[in-house]
């Protein structure tokens, strides 16, 4: 596999903190891949017609509220940080901190405390710390959610 | 993406850029690129199905069909 994001845009991933997990591709991204879909790309805007899925069950807005309002209907709630707790499982949801948090990207927490990323159009990886995506592509993480461990569908944790 | 420079420019480009578009779009096969905006806007309907928004590669072989058949 090869690396194929801009790391200028994720200026914090490397060889020592991420592996890949995939090859490039552009079928999913990484809200799909934090709900354990590899079938579509999850995002609210464009509106119908646009080329991308999103639930009825949720405000079709990019909003931190909306994308809460996306995993606290599959069953999370916000939880206070990123550390691995014994029997759940966690989302981090990023967002650029200049103004009005827009959500930017989702990352999700596997059973060995590591975090799994799709990267956009590009790979999706493994990486140490949900930290190690910050940077100029997706901010910060701003919002935690967690529920009971279900397994990754995809993922082998 | 539809927000970049680039993608709004070929969409100003008007109605020429639909074939251009649909050929890019068969050149990338099984992994065709977020074009769908674009060509909504530069022709003015959707022929995607509600049930397949999001996939990409279904959404591509509907738009090639479409264009097939004009």
């Amino acid at each position: 596999m090869s690396r194929n994001w801009p790391a200028r845009e994720l200026p914090q991933l490397d060889e020592f903190n991420c592996i890949d997990h995939s090859d490039k591709t552009n079928s999913y991204n990484c809200i799909a891949w934090a709900v354990g879909d590899t079938s579509r790309w999850w995002w609210p805007l464009p509106l119908r017609g646009g080329g991308n899925y999103w639930p009825e069950d949720t405000p079709r807005d990019e909003t931190m509220e909306a994308f809460v309002t996306l995993f606290k209907n599959r069953g999370y709630t916000e939880c206070d940080d990123g550390s691995l707790e014994d029997g759940n499982e966690k989302v981090a949801i990023f967002a650029k901190v200049n103004g009005r948090p827009v959500p930017t990207h989702a990352a999700y927490q596997l059973e060995s405390g590591k975090w799994t990323s799709k990267l956009g159009r590009f790979e999706d990886v493994i990486h140490d710390e949900v930290t190690d995506v910050d940077g100029p592509a997706y901010g910060v993480p701003i919002v935690y959610l967690r529920r009971q461990r279900t397994h990754h569908p995809i993922i082998n944790n | 993406m539809i927000l970049c420079p680039s993608y709004q420019a070929i969409i100003g480009m008007g109605p020429p850029a639909i074939d251009l578009i649909l050929a890019r779009l068969k050149a990338e096969g099984d992994d065709p690129d977020h074009w769908f905006w674009a060509l909504q806007i530069l022709t003015g309907i959707n022929p995607v199905p509600e049930e397949d928004e999001g996939n990409v590669r279904k959404m591509a072989d509907t738009w090639l069909k479409w264009g097939e058949g004009r």
